[in-house]
């Protein structure tokens, strides 16, 4: 998962070509979601990713998994993640086959779209981040806190906003309570030291 | 380069009928619409990328398989096993079987990702002369001796000595209990071990081993996978040998002679010393039977003796585990996930060398599983 590091919280690009961890976290707190979508950013995905958040079989599903279901399977239904489509050619470029190995399907394809496409890429996993860095302009790598971080920093999220996030957030048994606590102190100096 | 749409289309009707899975029931758990499935296996269709990797993972195989034009994989040998053994493998054992060709693709990457073995020792023997029975024992004699055992010492972990001499040891449950084990020759991994978890722990240590005599003596370029049951051909010589190897190896006899020939115990002890040396009663009967310690009668007695499953002991779900920490580990390795192979997992994850989603596919877990095993195992961040 994504720990606290150096993004720049005043930037962040909006539209985001997202992994199925990150679908995770964000659709966590319908807070965070709706500030986002307010933010006029927009998130797009690899039908590989829809599997896997909609069609693969866990081998056991718990409740907060099938709230997710049911959130994403909402805002697909009004236009958001929505699916987009790698071709076999993309999976055939070198420098993607010799990842395939390292980094998860999902992650894999989402770096091909992102590249693609010249957008940014989305995710949480903090290894994955890392790796994509390698193949794609690093900035163009962002994350949830990120997005938490910039939205907190253009004031689009409250002080009050922050706590029912990170509540919300924790009852979907997320992992990112302590990054967004950081990762809202971040924002508020990066305001302050504007300011001045 | 261009996809060889009749040649993909092979590989998915290969897959489909292995596996004994419909359209439909790909269909259905793969989210792609039924027609479009069916345009894909009948190559009317050319696959996106999605749909490959889709495919790849539900087939849980590598996606290069589906997007080169290359024929010879591991799916052809399955073909062989499954053909030559189709009454034995049910639907859910195939995919077991599946799932570990996986995963020991993977073990086999980890290692040499990470440069790391459990001693790169390779062991090989030639069978010497026309007796099996005799090619097992110097067999045994020898590759105790590879390992460093002294003529009186036990394996404490045989598991781990298989490792040791560079196989791919997998502990999963088959729905088949009469299938006690197989070995096979991975086209990347090279010689791999599946032992029926459904058998109590001193039968599949016994199991391991036999598999391993297997490996050695039997997979060759022309033979590339065996299978053993539990019932079995009393003629078949080279199941002879492989149980001669693994009785020689498991109980060399100098341990029966040196430590067995003047004692005289009853029932209880008899019971405490097999648990002693990790094997069932029936084993050490048939040890001490061949020693000339006991006769045919006392082993035919002694055999049916049982050691209660509690005292047995498993070196890789060690008695100094919590209670809860041994319940989700036997559930990991119900389902073919040894220690070994988590660990290889995440030390790849520590060094940053793959993603925790990568880990999590490795282990053919759930994003949510992972984080309890990343528990389990006391991997942070």
């Amino acid at each position: 998962m994504a720990q606290v590091f150096s993004a720049d919280l005043a930037t962040f690009y909006k539209h985001n070509i997202i992994d199925s961890c990150s679908i995770s976290n964000i659709l966590s707190s319908l807070t965070l979601y709706r500030a986002a979508q307010l933010a006029q950013c927009q998130f797009y995905c690899t039908h590989y990713v829809i599997y896997e958040c909609l069609h693969k079989r866990p081998n056991n599903i718990s409740d907060a998994f099938q709230t997710f279901r049911q959130r994403l399977n909402k805002v697909k239904e009004h236009g958001d993640f929505q699916p987009l489509t790698i071709s076999i050619e993309d999976l055939q470029e070198v420098e993607i086959l010799e990842s395939r190995k390292k980094l998860a399907k999902g992650e894999l394809s989402s770096i091909v779209m992102a590249k693609k496409l010249g957008q940014a890429f989305m995710t949480d996993d903090q290894k994955a981040r890392r790796l994509a860095c390698k193949y794609m302009e690093p900035q163009k790598v962002q994350t949830t806190p990120h997005l938490f971080g910039w939205l907190i920093f253009t004031s689009a999220l409250s002080d009050g906003d922050k706590d029912l996030i990170i509540s919300e957030h924790n009852k979907m048994g997320r992992p990112l309570a302590k990054v967004f606590d950081t990762m809202y102190l971040k924002a508020l100096e990066l305001r302050l030291a504007s300011r001045n | 380069m261009p996809l060889d749409l009749m040649l993909f289309s092979s590989k998915l009707k290969v897959l489909l009928n292995q596996l004994l899975l419909s359209d439909t029931e790909v269909s259905d758990s793969t989210g792609i619409p039924f027609q479009r499935f069916h345009e894909l296996v009948t190559g009317q269709a050319e696959p996106s990328g999605d749909e490959v990797l889709i495919l790849a993972d539900f087939f849980k195989c590598d996606y290069k398989l589906f997007i080169s034009n290359e024929k010879i994989t591991s799916i052809s040998q399955t073909e062989i096993l499954f053909r030559r053994f189709s009454s034995d493998f049910s639907k859910e054992d195939r995919m077991a079987v599946r799932e570990v060709y996986y995963m020991a693709e993977h073990e086999c990457f980890l290692q040499q990702l990470l440069n790391k073995t459990l001693g790169n020792r390779n062991f090989s023997q030639l069978p010497i002369g026309g007796v099996f029975k005799q090619h097992g024992i110097d067999g045994a004699t020898s590759l105790r001796k590879h390992l460093g055992y002294t003529d009186t010492e036990i394996s404490r972990n045989v598991f781990d000595d298989m490792r040791r001499i560079n196989f791919h040891v997998f502990r999963r449950r088959l729905g088949n209990s009469n299938i006690s084990g197989v070995a096979f020759k991975h086209p990347e991994a090279g010689k791999c071990i599946l032992i029926n978890y459904d058998q109590d722990i001193y039968r599949q240590r016994f199991t391991v081993v036999h598999e391993a005599a297997h490996a050695i003596f039997d997979l060759d370029d022309q033979n590339e996978i065996n299978v053993s049951f539990a019932k079995w051909d009393k003629s078949d010589l080279k199941e002879v040998r492989a149980n001669s190897f693994a009785s020689a190896f498991l109980l060399p006899p100098q341990i029966i002679s040196n430590q067995y020939r003047s004692i005289k115990y009853n029932d209880d002890e008899f019971v405490a010393k097999a648990n002693q040396l990790l094997v069932n009663p029936e084993t050490l009967s048939i040890a001490l039977l061949k020693a000339t310690i006991i006769d045919k009668q006392e082993q035919e007695r002694l055999k049916h003796k049982k050691i209660p499953t509690h005292l047995k002991s498993d070196a890789e779900l060690p008695a100094s585990l919590s209670a809860n920490a041994r319940h989700r580990k036997t559930a990991l390795l119900q389902r073919g996930l040894s220690d070994y192979y988590v660990r290889l997992c995440f030390d790849a994850y520590a060094q940053e060398l793959v993603s925790l989603a990568k880990v999590a596919e490795m282990l053919l877990l759930s994003e949510e599983e992972i984080n309890d095993i990343k528990f389990l195992y006391g991997v942070n961040e």
